[in-house]
């Protein structure tokens, strides 16, 4: 996506309209995901949007995706909410899943509990290696996009997300042979 | 091959199996030879994605949008006024038609930076017309909401109304007709914005009720059935509401100002068939309001039926929500649709009462002789007589009270219950779950935690300890000052098994959850406030 046309006021807030269309869910998963906070990430996803509003007269087309700076957008106020709270998230998704109930299905609430220890695994990967994997394929963008967020190469990122999906691997090892996925699930966008 | 190209085709792997929907087995039958590491890695990449998939909450969304078109205004006005020459130069290029551009640039030349301001009390005919309407019609694609842009309609017919004034009083009589057609457009636009909304809700009520209707055999539900068969809301949005009847008062008066006019004789035809059409959508829009406004008066009974535990003796039409079990049951088999609660405006006695699971004997208030109640009956009219014959009425467990003015089915959960959105008068709104084999709501067990926060509305967790179950209970809703019980309170009153009400301002209408199989009794319309300042000492 780019900016439409002349960067006049007019065109400038219907390509915030769209990004807003296009992104929204996606910015508030992005958020969530890295923040550990559904309720919070939808109040930040706003301020996101907001921010680009006030700030889309700066942006400058020079083969930066819209995208990709409206990723970085999020990403900053991600880490404006880490100054401000002044810690990290160290918890899963808090309403991430729901708890098991007596009448559920045994293999229900199994899958349940491995999607809980997947949260957990991400919660205890670095900075960078959270945003790579939430950029990646959480927000859904490409590994160039992903590296315009975070001013890496497109290379740099592929290397950056083999390992962490390794480790990933490493840590949550069989659950993940049991993951079930719906259908449709396996490959729709995020 | 490297560890780098291993990098490079699992990054080619994942975008086709995360954006583009193919297979994981697909992708991996292309490389044999990184097969197990591709597939590992690709599995982790998918169930990262589904740990953190969600849907982003509808209120969430649409608060965030109406920031963004904020923020985006204060721009454009910020900008307008540092340079207004700058504003003209967007509406030129933001694709408005050569001759308004025109027009635009020779008012840029003839009247500098003050031309748009300038140009509003201008009307057709006058040089600065063009301007003016170019600046309205950049204003439309800003809108964002039905509302505002209704709201913008509504501002632009009052425009026209008023040119219309001008122009006849000035006897340019040759605009009068494409006056009149905006003014015609300008009515409608703003009518499918607001009045479709109301209409389609207030036409949706009726249906819920349906819900509880024993009379119509509904059929076999399979889990997924059920949402798409209800409608998806049932509320009456209140703002839309506001907003119709804002309207309506508005069409009255530009009725009264065409009118006056269409005593000139210019234009005379043109101006009785534009006050004839929006003498008619007036009448429209009293129908609409006068219908929503009798549905949001009439008490209504909705009853939901709660799966049982067991599957052999499960009933009602929402008996086979998710019911895996039991996907035999049959309409006939749903006889128990029967009991339905006292409603609380029906009652002399304090109407409300929360009892101890383990507690069964009911308060006064809640006496179970006084069950088939007036609005029970007429929600299932001809309940099948073989209903199984219920040995105890069903126990109240949780009686919460709020105003409501709908309730909307969100969803059918995977354990076989189902989750109700309950709308209050307010615009609050608090979800109810009601489980799979029974609301069987025990209190002062530990706390799991404050689960739901909707402004002011509060839902709380009791997990059972033991068991691990999970338990939701409508403990509140905030008063209409602003007071809100404090947990603690919201706590006490709950494990004493009392009523957990609000202040005096308490809006009034209650929720009933009761035992499985006898069904949630969910009364729209007002009790009296007496009833509601009756439980503020409950417990």
């Amino acid at each position: 996506m780019a900016l439409r046309g002349r960067n006049s006021a007019e065109s400038n807030a219907a390509a915030l309209a769209d990004l807003y269309e296009q992104y929204y869910d996606r910015v508030t998963r992005y958020i969530a995901a890295r923040i550990g906070n559904r309720d919070l990430a939808e109040d930040l996803a706003g301020d996101v949007f907001v921010r680009c509003a006030e700030s889309i007269g700066s942006f400058e087309q020079r083969g930066v995706p819209l995208q990709a700076w409206l990723f970085r957008v999020a990403h900053n106020i991600v880490i404006d909410h880490y100054r401000r709270s002044s810690r990290r998230r160290n918890v899963p998704l808090d309403e991430a899943l729901e708890l098991p109930s007596d009448h559920e299905p045994q293999g229900e609430v199994e899958q349940k509990l491995i999607m809980d220890r997947v949260l957990q695994a991400m919660a205890q990967l670095n900075p960078a290696q959270q945003q790579v994997i939430t950029l990646r394929f959480i927000a859904g963008l490409s590994s160039e996009e992903a590296g315009s967020v975070m001013g890496r190469t497109k290379g740099a990122i592929r290397e950056l997300q083999r390992t962490v999906l390794k480790a990933l691997r490493g840590r949550l090892g069989d659950d993940l042979e049991k993951v079930r996925f719906g259908v449709g699930e396996e490959g729709t966008q995020a | 091959m490297t560890e780098r190209s291993f990098a490079d085709i699992l990054d080619e792997c994942l975008d086709r199996v995360t954006m583009r929907g193919e297979s994981i087995d697909t992708v991996v039958a292309e490389y044999p030879e990184h097969a197990q590491d591709l597939r590992q890695a690709l599995s982790t990449a998918m169930a990262v994605r589904k740990a953190a998939s969600f849907t982003p909450s509808a209120d969430a969304k649409r608060a965030a949008r109406l920031r963004l078109h904020d923020a985006i205004e204060r721009r454009q006005i910020a900008a307008a006024k540092a340079s207004p020459v700058g504003l003209l130069r967007d509406v030129l290029w933001g694709g408005r038609r050569l001759a308004t551009a025109a027009a635009v640039v020779a008012a840029v030349l003839l009247g500098g930076a003050g031309t748009v301001v300038a140009s509003t009390s201008s009307v057709p005919g006058d040089a600065l017309y063009p301007v003016k309407r170019a600046a309205e019609q950049a204003q439309l694609p800003l809108a964002f909401t039905d509302s505002r842009e209704a709201g913008l309609h509504a501002k632009l017919l009052d425009r026209r109304v008023h040119e219309l004034q001008v122009v006849t009083e000035e006897e340019r009589t040759r605009f009068v007709p494409g006056l009149a057609e905006r003014i015609e457009h300008h009515a409608d636009r703003a009518d499918r914005l607001v009045v479709a909304p109301v209409d389609h809700a207030v036409a949706d009520l009726p249906s819920m009720v349906a819900l509880g209707n024993a009379t119509e055999a509904p059929p076999a539900h399979t889990p997924g059935a059920v949402t798409a068969s209800r409608p998806a809301t049932a509320e009456i949005p209140a703002d839309r509401l506001l907003e119709l009847n804002q309207q309506m008062v508005a069409l009255e008066t530009k009725i009264a100002q065409l009118e006056a006019i269409t005593r000139d004789a210019c234009a005379r035809a043109a101006l009785e068939r534009l006050t004839a059409s929006l003498r008619e959508r007036r009448e429209q829009l009293l129908a609409v309001l006068r219908k929503a406004d009798s549905l949001h008066r009439t008490p209504i009974t909705i009853t939901v039926v709660v799966p049982t535990p067991t599957p052999a003796t499960a009933s009602s039409d929402l008996t086979n929500v998710g019911a895996e079990e039991a996907p035999t049951a049959q309409p006939a088999a749903r006889p128990s649709t029967k009991p339905v609660l006292p409603l609380p405006n029906q009652q002399t006695s304090p109407p409300f009462t929360t009892n101890e699971t383990s507690a069964p004997t009911p308060t006064p208030s809640r006496a179970p002789e006084a069950m088939p109640t007036p609005a029970a009956r007429t929600a299932s009219p001809s309940t099948p007589t073989p209903a199984p014959k219920r040995e105890q009425p069903p126990e109240v467990m949780q009686a919460v009270e709020g105003r409501i003015t709908g309730v909307t089915l969100v969803r059918s959960e995977s354990g076989g219950g189902i989750l109700l959105k309950v709308q209050l008068t307010n615009g609050h709104g608090v979800r109810v779950l009601i489980e799979r084999g029974g609301p069987r709501l025990t209190f002062g067990e530990k706390e799991a935690g404050l689960a739901d926060v909707s402004l002011g509305v509060r839902v709380r967790i009791i997990r059972e300890t033991a068991t691990g179950k999970v338990r939701v209970v409508q403990v509140l809703t905030e008063t209409r000052g602003g007071a809100r019980l404090d947990d603690a309170g919201v706590g006490d009153s709950v494990a004493k098994g009392g009523a957990s009400m609000t202040g005096a301002d308490a809006p009034a209408v209650t929720v009933v959850v009761v035992q499985p199989g006898a069904g949630v009794a969910v009364t729209l319309g007002d009790v009296p406030r007496e009833a509601a300042g009756k439980q503020r000492s409950g417990g």
